[in-house]
């Protein structure tokens, strides 16, 4: 089963980094890493699987793919920033892990910038119709 | 996959051979000798690590269509 494969590489991870940071802390934010990057990789086929069915949904409902592509890019900005700031915060930096989590917001918002501004546009199309 | 698990342990290992690495140098009398290790045992952590880190980096820049 995949999951308890995946839970098992977990406990395996965390008692070698407590174990390793006990003796030197850098060893083990590094074990920490390989782990995470060992289980999100494990599961990145079936998250590709779930990506593909949302995409061949959108199409299907008349959805445009730019929106659902835009939401995939944000869900993988999160992603990435909340390993890398929890990995910094996990090795004692908490300042370096806002900074990181500010950046990841910032882009997030970056991303999306088309979007809102379609969202804008077409409200305030919708008001204009209802009150001219 | 058990290549991957594979570079886990190969991680636990080098850092408990620093650690003893240090432990002898530091009993020997050789402190900066023993910080040199643990650098240069990082360097060679964080490179073999580094294969890992760009597969995901990659894999997660292909699904979720970043760049």
């Amino acid at each position: 089963m995949e999951l308890l494969r995946i839970v098992g590489i977990g406990l395996c991870g965390t008692l070698l980094a407590l174990s390793l940071s006990r003796i030197q802390g850098a060893y083990g934010v590094l074990v920490g890493l390989g782990t995470g990057c060992v289980v999100l990789l494990s599961v990145m086929g079936q998250v590709t699987e779930i990506r593909d069915w949302l995409l061949q949904y959108a199409q299907g409902g008349g959805l445009s793919q730019d929106y659902i592509r835009s939401v995939l890019k944000v869900m993988g900005l999160c992603a990435l920033t909340e390993a890398g700031s929890r990995l910094c915060r996990d090795g004692g930096q908490g300042h370096i892990a806002y900074q990181v989590e500010v950046s990841g917001r910032v882009l997030m918002l970056y991303a999306v910038l088309p979007a809102a501004k379609e969202l804008l546009l077409a409200g305030s199309a919708i008001l204009e119709t209802l009150a001219p | 996959m058990k290549m991957q698990i594979e570079i886990l342990i190969k991680l636990a290992g080098l850092g408990l051979l620093v650690s003893v690495i240090t432990a002898v140098l530091k009993q020997s009398g050789r402190e900066e000798l023993s910080a040199l290790v643990v650098v240069a045992g990082l360097v060679m952590g964080t490179v073999m690590m580094l294969g890992l880190v760009s597969d995901l980096m990659d894999t997660i820049r292909r699904v979720f269509s970043l760049y």
